[in-house]
């Protein structure tokens, strides 16, 4: 989080973590396609030849002026092949919010658990955790044949029961309503930080 | 707790008083070494304040986020071949165009972006005076009287959620 109080800008950082081919890139191009011109950076996509992520995506939107605050986001996805580990280190440097996108074909269960552990691998490394940080489960994917029922795929992912969400990024569906979370997860989620630290003084 | 008092802590928020002092160093840099941009960034490549040219048309929060993960990369190979720090520079040089990166310190860096008609000499030797008069500024701890609880209060979530609705529709 930065706040810059002289332009009464308030910004977050949500990364989108997950395995390879979960539907990362494919969350922030919904939003980008959905988002009125005004409210949005352009887009910047690094991708290697193959049309893989190899460092990030990045998106910024605003939604306005909140009561004389203006807060922006600052959208991320991390490459999900596994020899990019550092690269996803780098990219979760200052994330205040993730969304962790979860393949639900069920031959990916490994995959996204690996992932996840991956993901809490990064965390404790800069003095945080999946117990503590806010975080939500978006189960893409949801069209496909051969998926894992949500009631499985939360008992195996979701150890912290964080809110969960079924989607069709490619489609949009779910995608704004896992995003509308998140936020509302960090701005939570500084609150009780806040009202901890006011007891503790 | 202690989490709690690293993360929202100096580096979290600028103040006014900051933004000011901080803006005059920017400008003396600028006009100084007549570059395109010189921009202060925070670690996660969120610009605090720039000053730039008026032929600069280059897009400040895509210059920001690319550099920042960039430098990050670098921070990461100094690392990986033993550097105690990281890298006190980076330079990506072309033809016409060079930018500049260089460490303010943990939260914090300078991108000066110049022509090739200014020598790098000169920009690294501006550059380090520079930010021999950010470190102070950006060290300073108090808030500008900015309380975290007032600008998070239960107020701004109900209209940000309200907001949020209006702005993130599904069809």
């Amino acid at each position: 989080m930065f706040i810059h109080w002289a332009l009464r800008e308030i910004h977050l950082k949500i990364v989108y973590y997950g395995p390879g081919l979960s539907g990362k890139t494919e969350n922030l191009k919904y939003i980008y396609s959905r988002i009125d011109p005004s409210l949005k950076s352009d887009m910047v996509m690094l991708k290697t030849r193959e049309d893989r992520t190899i460092f990030f995506d990045f998106l910024q939107l605003e939604v306005g002026n909140i009561g004389g605050k203006k807060p922006k986001f600052n959208l991320y996805t991390v490459p999900g092949q596994i020899h990019y580990d550092l690269t996803r280190k780098v990219v979760l440097n200052g994330v205040d919010g993730i969304v962790f996108v979860a393949d639900s074909q069920k031959e990916m269960m490994d995959a996204n658990l690996d992932t996840l552990l991956d993901l809490e691998k990064h965390l404790i490394m800069d003095g945080k955790s999946l117990e503590n940080f806010p975080w939500v489960l978006q189960y893409n994917k949801r069209d496909l044949p051969s998926i894992e029922a949500v009631a499985d795929m939360d008992k195996k992912l979701n150890l912290f029961n964080v809110p969960s969400f079924e989607a069709v990024a490619m489609k949009g569906t779910g995608v704004f309503t896992t995003l509308k979370e998140v936020i509302k997860q960090v701005v939570t989620h500084v609150q009780s930080q806040l009202e901890e630290k006011r007891m503790s003084a | 707790m202690e989490m709690a008092n690293h993360r929202y802590c100096v580096g979290t928020i600028l103040s006014q008083q900051q933004f000011e002092k901080i803006s005059g160093c920017l400008l003396d840099l600028a006009e100084k070494l007549r570059v395109s941009a010189v921009l202060l960034v925070n670690s996660s490549g969120r610009v605090v304040t720039q000053k730039i040219g008026s032929s600069w048309k280059v897009d400040s929060t895509l210059l920001s986020t690319l550099t920042a993960s960039s430098y990050a990369a670098a921070k990461e190979i100094a690392r990986l071949l033993g550097e105690k720090d990281n890298f006190k520079m980076v330079l990506h040089e072309g033809k016409d165009h060079n930018v500049y990166v260089s460490t303010v310190n943990e939260n914090f860096f300078l991108i000066v972006a110049f022509e090739s008609g200014v020598a790098l000499g000169m920009v690294r030797l501006f550059t380090k005076r520079t930010i021999s008069q950010l470190l102070p500024v950006l060290s300073e701890e108090e808030e500008g009287g900015i309380r975290l609880e007032h600008v998070f209060d239960r107020k701004f979530q109900t209209l940000l959620g309200d907001e949020l609705d209006r702005t993130f529709k599904e069809e």
